[in-house]
């Protein structure tokens, strides 16, 4: 049997260490395992070039600083990441990957709107890991799994403040809307959320034309939207299309004003249109120009990273999925070790549902009751060749 | 709006014609459908935005620049994708070529990055209106440079010793050959032409759709196929005009019947030329062989 005076000091030493056990996330108890594995989906080839860039940046910004103190519960943050290639495929094989091979706890990504409702159908039943979109934007995608997370605002979100500076200053009476047909988040702003935005303002739309991602050639669009006499363009697009539109407006002579949705608006529409995209108006989850020392900071850094350009909103959202990620692995229990994967994946999803406030460089993170994230939006126009806010 | 319509479906079918008459001369050859074509046609156009961003070279110099850059480069394909390839395989060179289009896109996400980007404005942009056409400087510019190319090379073709050659190669090797024809030298010099006139088209292209990425070479290799089977196999001056044809079709269908509807009418133009005339629409020399 054990000596009494010696249960007695395991008690009270038992006892002060409880007193003392971690409360903050700095504090957790050390995981198992040599790193704490996240996986991440970016797209660093086809259409979405520019805003898989700025997340894979911001990402390994990101696993920099976690690193830099102590890792996640004292063991090294490991990203793990692949390239989507702006493909659905792609996106759905590296999902698997990252779920089935290298048995990650979460996954950041993937970006598109067109690879999220891909992947969202098969989470439920088979893979059953958290995936967090930085960019998507096509309103009800994470309502079709408990798994499927984004910390962006819907496009219906983004572009609604962002019309009605538009028509404020412009005041088009009839505009022509021009959108991609293949691509999930352009097709819903340009057929269902600028119309019904516009209709709101009472805009007459002459008409509704379409276009196919590869496209290269606009001017059967633009000669018809002049040939009706718009007065405004409304596009459903990602920034090289968007861009490519505007340019070819600007060629046939149509100088009237363009306003964007969530794709369009990477700087990237401003390189590629050059003149042409001045005074043009678009839509964004997030802008870096808080002037709070902790998000200039990041933005240096990824600037850095990207050789001097600007992120998308993929950037600041990215980042901030990392940290959300490390704040649940550490405050909710989560072990890392390979016989707890499935548990460790279910109380990171139920911690992430439940943010509210959760800090970050692009704004305070909440969660919706469908897992979409809520919060303010930026009003971008270009002005000198320039996005700038004017939602201030 | 049809007449600017049509000016729109000239200038697209300007750019067609120019890739397709790369593809058909070399196909006319040498019996090869060479899938690289539309990868000189994006190294063109990168050539093209290096000289004039990079190198502050004129529009003039840059056109120049992807020509001679790409006429090498079809040098080079000559010598690693077509030469060593066994000729009893008929499939080996198509391979090879389709192995040659996989480097070369694979080399410029390397060496350029895989997005977009802009290509600037080196023709200073000025309009003209005619009547209910407006013509911009763009767009002339655009017109004459590939107009001219087309008659230059269809002078060439016609009344130069080379040109007879390549049209005598064209008919058969061995006769050729028998004849004093140089062959592997007409092989090489028709990869160079086809070659250096894909890498203007390139630049044409940027400066039309001001912007260029390493993914540009697939749709144009496409588009110039199904040109070249629509004016004839082998066919310069049937893919001259078949080009255009195509351009004005794909834009008229694009503003009368449905925008996103302009491919599925390029390929149905494909596939009832394959059925009811496959020779194309305006003949070719080689209808025996084939």
């Amino acid at each position: 049997m054990r000596p009494i005076g010696n249960l007695a000091s395991s008690v009270g030493l038992a006892t002060v260490m409880f007193v003392m056990a971690p409360t903050s996330d700095a504090e957790a108890a050390k995981l198992a395992g040599r790193s704490v594995k996240i996986g991440c989906q970016v797209s660093l080839t086809g259409k979405g070039t520019e805003w898989g860039q700025a997340a894979k940046a911001a990402m390994e910004v990101a696993a920099e600083e976690i690193n830099a103190k102590d890792g996640i519960g004292g063991i090294p943050l490991e990203l793990i990441c692949y390239d989507t290639q702006t493909l659905e495929s792609e996106a759905l094989k590296t999902v698997s990957r990252l779920v089935e091979r290298d048995k990650v706890l979460a996954i950041s990504g993937p970006c598109f709107s067109s690879e999220f409702e891909t992947i969202a159908p098969q989470l439920d039943a088979r893979l059953k890991t958290v995936i967090m979109s930085y960019c998507s934007a096509k309103p009800g995608l994470s309502a079709m799994s408990k798994w499927a997370f984004r910390n962006t605002l819907t496009s219906d979100k983004q572009l609604t403040p962002v019309v009605e500076a538009w028509v404020k200053e412009y005041k088009p009476k009839k505009v022509v809307i021009i959108y991609d047909a293949e691509d999930a988040v352009s097709k819903a702003e340009g057929a269902i959320i600028l119309p019904a935005l516009f209709k709101k303002h009472g805009i007459e739309i002459l008409d509704m034309l379409t276009y196919r991602t590869k496209d290269t050639d606009y001017s059967a669009q633009i000669t018809r939207a002049k040939s009706l006499g718009a007065q405004g363009i409304g596009l459903g697009s990602c920034y090289q299309n968007a861009a490519a539109i505007a340019k070819e407006a600007h060629k046939q002579g149509l100088t009237v004003p363009i306003i964007g949705g969530a794709c369009a608006s990477a700087p990237g529409f401003i390189e590629i249109a050059g003149k042409a995209a001045e005074g043009a108006y678009m839509s964004t989850a997030a802008w870096g120009d808080d002037p709070r020392p902790e998000v200039q900071a990041f933005m240096k850094k990824v600037v850095a990273k990207l050789g001097g350009k600007q992120p998308p909103y993929s950037g600041p959202r990215a980042y901030d999925i990392v940290f959300a990620f490390k704040h649940c692995i550490e405050t909710t229990g989560v072990t890392n070790k390979p016989s707890d994967l499935y548990s460790d994946r279910d109380k990171i999803r139920e911690c992430l549902q439940g943010l509210k406030k959760f800090p970050g460089v692009a704004g305070e993170l909440t969660m919706n009751e469908v897992r979409d994230g809520v919060g303010v939006t930026a009003i971008l126009k270009v002005v000198n060749g320039k996005y700038t806010n004017i939602a201030k | 709006m049809i007449y600017q319509q049509l000016i729109n479906g000239l200038m697209l079918g300007a750019s067609y014609a120019l890739i397709a008459i790369g593809y058909t001369l070399i196909f006319g050859v040498l019996k090869l459908l060479y899938f690289a074509h539309g990868e000189v046609f994006m190294v063109g156009a990168f050539v093209g935005l290096y000289l004039v961003i990079l190198g502050g070279a004129n529009i003039y110099v840059a056109l120049l620049g992807a020509m001679i850059a790409c006429a090498m480069l079809g040098v080079i394909a000559v010598y690693v994708s077509v030469r060593p390839v066994a000729k009893n395989r008929p499939l080996a060179p198509l391979i090879s070529t389709i192995g040659l289009t996989i480097v070369l896109q694979n080399l410029a996400v390397y060496i350029f990055g895989g997005q977009q980007v802009g290509f600037p404005e080196t023709v200073k942009q000025e309009l003209y209106n005619f009547g209910p056409i407006t013509v911009s400087s763009v767009q002339i510019f655009i017109l004459a440079i590939a107009t001219t190319l087309m008659v230059v090379l269809w002078l060439f073709i016609e009344h130069t010793k080379m040109g007879r050659a390549i049209r005598a190669t064209a008919e058969n090797h061995e006769t050729a050959a028998l004849l004093g024809v140089n062959v592997n030298r007409v092989v090489l010099i028709t990869f160079m032409i086809g070659s250096g006139i894909a890498g203007v088209a390139g630049v044409l292209d940027g400066i039309k759709n001001s912007g260029i990425s390493p993914f540009i070479g697939l749709g144009a290799a496409v588009k110039g196929l199904i040109v070249m089977l629509l004016g004839g196999l082998g066919n310069v001056p049937g893919a001259m005009v078949a080009g255009l044809l195509l351009g004005m079709i794909e834009i008229l269908s694009a503003a009368y019947i449905g925008t996103t509807e302009r491919d599925f009418f390029s390929f149905m133009i494909l596939i009832l030329i394959l059925l009811y005339r496959p020779t194309g629409l305006f003949g070719t020399r080689m209808t025996e062989e084939r």
